[in-house]
């Protein structure tokens, strides 16, 4: 460093300017750093036990008494500001290492992601699931019942006594001759009633029946109903028409209309058959409707009173509708599936298409 | 059943009602129409007379006519290809487009001729096959020379101009299977009168008969006889009504009897009385012999079948079909009339039975109405005097214990408007009674009404209440929510824990699916690891497919797997809850299988599935029910040999009660299925089982105050030591200060001797009321090596 030579000769004046040049090219130097070595180069420069700012402390010692405060003074005004350079400097450089190191982070973010999707829904326990909660909503119980039946519950509890038609052997599954697969879950009517004991009930009753059909496009061995079963004191044909209406309205949608038709079954009378609207026309006859405007959907009626006998309820007093609706049929109308049997297959496939929408 | 509008009309008014408008009323009214059809149709038609006919030149078949249509259509020249046509024939054409069943006529030129119209046959105006001879189906229908040329209401003259309805009534309708209720039904319906036909009675002779039932299935059994008939073709009317019923006309006697029972419902059956060694009819049901019926078959007839026989010979299977040895043919000429009521149940056992399912038997067990049983074969007497011939009849001889007193029926307005959400006055409702031909009898708020004897299916007060909104219309009733006692609904505590799993199972990617309750043979022995009593078999299965009920969902579930697997889907799982039977118990059962890999991230990260996926679920599934594993012994499954694998599988005991199997399916099972090298797991638990499980109420605790150490050891043992049963020891070393432990490595190399392997696992440890003391840390710490020195000869890696 040129000025090195005779620092205790200098004047004040001088003094200052040598420092002044000392800073400027300390600063220089400083600016110029473009990585982490020249930073530690230049820093080392000035602030190491042999860098220049140390240097510049050993030679106070030769100055008289009068110039050392001001040399001082000097030396530690150029040490701050070649620290604060540094300081700025540094953070400079963190930045861009910093930088730096996230580029070396970056991935491609299109690759699939780590998700766990659950899986499609299977319509038919959508429509039961769906059911269950509709009735629930309007505070009914949940009520089950065995698959493997006496007759006695199946049959003659439900008004169906022996060598009635729908007892044919050849309609049923019999495992000897007072044990079946249930031909319908209305033998739980019997049983809840048989529980509740001259209770008012509310009930319905998700299951699976079996009859001895061949399984085609539109039957099956195995199939599924919601019976339904309520009884008081003044329950009425009335009660179950507004109870339908707002089943099918939830089921279907608030445009659908429900109408009853009469009908005929041993354990309800009077009995009907529902019809709702049709969706694909809305009422106007199409190929889904067979041209009518309206589709059945289920059947119900009024507990016949042999039945409310039967099970201990006083007909003069009790009065109660129950109904029957196929699971499948309404997940077959709902979703336009075209053959029951899908439903029993499994199929990936079909499964896939049932998600939350 | 099909029915004539033109025979509905002799007995009532239907004039201004369209026929749809009668199929809609019925079919609200429970009886049902399936169909409406119009017997011949064609919409211009014309009767012509054939000029000119010659061949065509240049075919084989064809005729060139020249055909006269009258003064209005003049003469036309019409190509015809039927073999039968002919110079001066009367003959029926459908002009230019007119519409036929099933084609529409249109100018056309054949072979370079312009034809306007076509000479038809009955079976191109629709006219059902069955009813035509062959002469009719191969040619042109020929019409008497007295034909009126011009005419174009060609249908009206052929008598054909009718519709026919496609009645099915309701089971309890059976009513309604004869033309005459039909009418009755309609005649209500429709506020119409009903006029029903008039008997005019004969001088009868004494009867030679006697007649009697030792069987409570034939109640009543009435015979008539008549003589002097003559065999002969029908009255065209009788022709025409059976035909659009559906029955060929055979000859006047066999015509009358189908047309007594298609206006009655009554089935008659005819002797012929010189055939018959004597009169005496005894009805008995406890025979076991053979039987040479009508059709010249033989027939076994076993106990129960009615029997109807003279002097020890059956001369008729009652109510299914008679003797060939009494029957009626073109020779008779004095018949007995036999009209009697069979149990409904014995005819549908004995007619299936014997495969001799008919009109007949059909009503006879669906059942009828016995009251009029004598007009009714004064009717048939009176057909007989009128169109066969019949010059002299008996008295009818009767055997009969029914009570024909009407039915009387109680109900009261509050009942019937109870029923139904209705207001009706009792105005409304008996008007609508009335309309039923009901009769009612009031006193006070009590009605009686007595019921039409036809109406056997009317009980009490709800088919009255049926009747009355069958009639008034549904749209009377109203709306309105029950109103009731508010109770708690909703699903019980299992239905709620079936609910929640399967939401579970779901969102983890699982397929639910649902598979048939009724099995093979085979498939019941797979997978059978929790029954107790026998399966289930079904005595009358439709096949043997579906033979018994399922002892376990696996074995089903995996057939859905593969059919999955077998449609190019590698990865992934399927699960079913159902409930699985056996004569000894009735159980809830989840299944779950899972095929292939699990996807992590895509396709990009996969993970086999294998024991520990099934294991996870199992887990899982405790941790959904809120039960501690601590409760189940987890045991290689070493029963299984060659479904499961035998070292990658287990059995999950509860008491020593099974309660789940788990694991991998054994590789020779897998190949054998054909799910290739593709690694299956499967699990089976018995849910009931879990459910019965008490789980106690939560209650919170306080939050550890006082910070916990960490301290890992790394273990060397034997390899076949297993790793929970490190765990466990660690954990009972101090149950109190040891709050958590968990396995973090597992690693085996030779390095570490023969038969080694390294376990790596971190021990929390936490006072509730301090920090812990160095001390205390190094007695903790000395205590767990010292215990899994005792117990397992562990040796500590590198301190």
């Amino acid at each position: 460093m040129s000025f090195l030579g005779a620092t205790f000769l200098l004047s004040e004046a001088k003094m200052e300017k040598e420092f002044l040049k000392i800073e400027k090219e300390a600063l220089e130097a400083i600016n110029l750093v473009a990585d982490r070595a020249s930073f530690n180069e230049v820093r080392n420069t000035y602030l190491s036990k042999k860098g220049v700012l140390s240097d510049l402390m050993s030679k106070m010692k030769t100055l008289s008494q009068e110039k050392r405060p001001l040399y001082g003074q000097l030396v530690n005004n150029l040490r701050s500001k070649i620290n604060e350079a540094l300081e700025v400097k540094n953070e400079l450089l963190e930045a861009k290492e910093l930088e730096e190191q996230l580029k070396k982070d970056k991935i491609d973010l299109t690759l699939p992601s780590m998700s766990k999707n659950s899986a499609g829904l299977n319509p038919f326990f959508v429509i039961k699931d769906e059911m269950e909660e509709i009735f629930i909503s309007m505070g009914y119980e949940i009520a089950d019942g065995p698959e493997i039946e006496e007759d006695h519950y199946n049959f003659e509890l439900l008004n169906i006594p022996k060598d009635h038609p729908a007892r044919d052997m050849q309609d049923s599954f019999y495992f000897s001759e007072t044990m079946l697969l249930r031909t319908h879950t209305s033998p739980v009517q019997a049983r809840v009633m048989q529980d509740k004991k001259g209770e008012s009930i509310k009930i319905i009753c998700p299951g699976k029946a079996y009859r001895r059909d061949n399984d085609d496009l539109t039957h099956s061995h195995q199939f599924a109903q919601v019976e339904g079963l309520v009884i008081d004191k003044n329950i009425t044909l009335g009660n179950l028409k507004a109870t339908l209406d707002l089943f099918v309205k939830k089921m279907f949608g608030e445009k659908r209309k429900t109408r009853f038709r009469a009908s005929y079954f041993s354990f309800t009378e009077p009995s009907v058959e529902v019809d709702i609207s049709c969706s694909e026309c809305d009422g106007a006859g199409c190929l889904t409707c067979k041209g009518t405007g309206w589709i059945e959907i289920l059947g119900a009626g009024m507990v016949n009173e042999n039945v409310l006998r039967m099970n201990g309820y006083d007909p003069s007093i009790y009065q109660g509708f129950a109904f029957g609706i196929g699971i499948e049929r309404v997940a077959m109308l709902r979703y336009g599936i075209d053959d029951i049997r899908r439903i029993y297959q499994n199929d990936i496939r079909f499964l896939e298409q049932f998600r939350a929408r | 059943m099909l029915v004539s509008r033109k025979l509905l009309e002799e007995f009532v008014d239907l004039s201004g009602l369209s026929e749809i408008e009668i199929a809609n009323t019925l079919t609200f009214a429970g009886i049902e129409v399936e169909s409406v059809t119009k017997l011949a149709y064609g919409d211009k038609l014309v009767i012509g007379e054939v000029l000119e006919c010659s061949k065509v030149i240049g075919s084989d078949h064809l005729s060139l006519t020249k055909v006269n249509l009258g003064s209005k259509h003049g003469v036309s020249q019409i190509i015809c290809g039927a073999p039968n046509i002919s110079k001066g024939h009367k003959v029926i054409v459908a002009l230019p487009s007119c519409n036929l069943p099933s084609l529409t006529i249109k100018k056309a030129t054949i072979k370079g001729i312009e034809s306007s119209g076509m000479i038809c046959s009955l079976l191109e105006l629709g006219v059902d096959h069955k009813f035509l001879s062959e002469a009719q189906v191969s040619g042109i229908e020929v019409l008497p020379s007295d034909a009126p040329i011009g005419e174009e209401n060609v249908l009206g003259y052929l008598e054909l101009d009718d519709t026919v309805f496609d009645v099915r009534p309701l089971p309890n309708r059976s009513d309604t299977m004869a033309v005459l209720n039909l009418a009755k039904e309609l005649a209500a319906l429709f506020k119409r009168e009903y006029k029903g036909p008039k008997i005019e009675k004969n001088k009868e002779e004494v009867s030679k008969a006697t007649v009697n039932s030792k069987t409570p299935s034939c109640p009543l059994f009435y015979i008539k006889e008549v003589y002097g008939l003559k065999t002969g073709p029908s009255p065209r009317f009788i022709q025409r009504y059976l035909m659009a019923s559906g029955q060929r006309s055979i000859n006047n006697i066999v015509d009358i009897g189908n047309f007594i029972m298609l206006l009655t419902g009554q089935p008659l059956h005819m002797y012929d009385i010189d055939k018959l060694s004597s009169l005496d009819f005894v009805v008995r049901d406890d025979l076991e012999t053979k039987f040479l019926a009508l059709d010249e078959k033989e027939y076994d007839i076993t106990k129960g079948d009615i029997c109807i026989t003279v002097d020890g010979e059956i001369m008729c299977l009652g109510g299914v079909m008679g003797a060939k040895s009494c029957e009626v043919d073109e020779t008779s000429t004095n018949i007995a009339i036999e009209a009697a009521q069979f149990s409904g149940a014995q005819i549908r056992r004995t007619s299936t039975r014997l495969n001799l399912v008919s009109e007949a038997s059909k009503r006879f067990a669906r059942g009828f109405s016995g009251a009029k049983t004598s007009e009714i074969l004064q009717l048939t007497a009176m057909l007989l005097r009128k169109y066969a011939g019949v010059k002299k009849e008996s008295e009818t001889t009767k055997f009969d214990t029914l009570d024909h007193t009407p039915q009387v029926v109680k109900a009261s307005d509050k009942k019937i408007n109870s029923l139904l959400g209705t207001s009706f006055t009792s105005r409304e409702i008996d008007e609508v009674l009335e309309r039923l031909n009901m009769k009612i009898e009031r006193t006070g708020k009590e009605m009686k009404v007595t019921i039409p004897h036809y109406r056997i299916d009317i009980e009490g007060a709800p088919d009255l209440a049926e009747e009355v909104i069958r009639l008034l219309g549904f749209e009377h009733i109203k709306e309105e929510l029950p109103i009731m006692p508010t109770a708690v609904g909703g699903r019980t505590e299992v239905q709620q824990k079936t609910f929640n799993l399967r939401t579970y199972l779901r969102n983890r990617g699982l397929y639910e699916t649902i598979n048939y309750t009724l099995t093979d043979k085979d498939s019941l022995k797979r997978f059978d690891y929790f029954s107790k009593g026998e399966a289930y078999e079904v005595l009358n299965p439709m096949t043997p497919l579906h033979q018994y009920v399922r002892l376990s969902l696996l074995a089903s579930l995996l057939d859905s797997a593969l059919y999955n697997y077998s449609r190019q889907l590698n990865d992934f799982g399927l699960f079913e809850i159902s409930e699985v039977y056996d004569k000894k118990r009735r159980n809830t059962h989840l299944a779950i299988v899972l095929v292939g890999e699990e996807h992590l991230q895509g396709a990009l990260k996969k993970r086999a599935y294998d024991y520990y996926s099934v294991k996870g679920y199992f887990d899982a599934i405790l941790t959904e029910l809120g039960l501690n594993e601590s409760r189940f012994k987890i045991v290689p499954f070493t029963k299984s040999s060659s479904e499961l694998h035998p070292y990658r599988s287990v059995e999950i005991l509860l008491s020593n009660e099974r309660v789940a199997i788990l694991g991998e399916l054994h590789p020779k099972l897998r190949d054998k299925m054909n799910f290739k090298k593709t690694r299956v797991a499967v699990l089976e638990v018995n849910l009931s089982a879990l459910f019965a499980l008490k789980v106690s109420p939560i209650k919170m605790s306080e939050i550890a105050k006082y910070p916990s150490v960490s301290r890992d050891f790394a273990l060397i043992m034997d390899k076949d030591i297993n790793a929970s049963d490190v765990l466990k020891t660690v954990e009972r070393v101090n149950t109190k200060l040891i709050s958590k432990v968990e396995l973090f490595d597992v690693y085996i190399d030779e390095r570490l001797g023969e038969n080694k392997k390294s376990l790596a696992i971190n021990v929390t440890y936490r006072a509730s009321d301090k920090t812990l003391e160095e001390a205390e840390i190094i007695a903790l710490d000395k205590a767990i090596v010292d215990k899994l020195k005792e117990k397992f000869k562990v040796t500590l890696r590198d301190g």
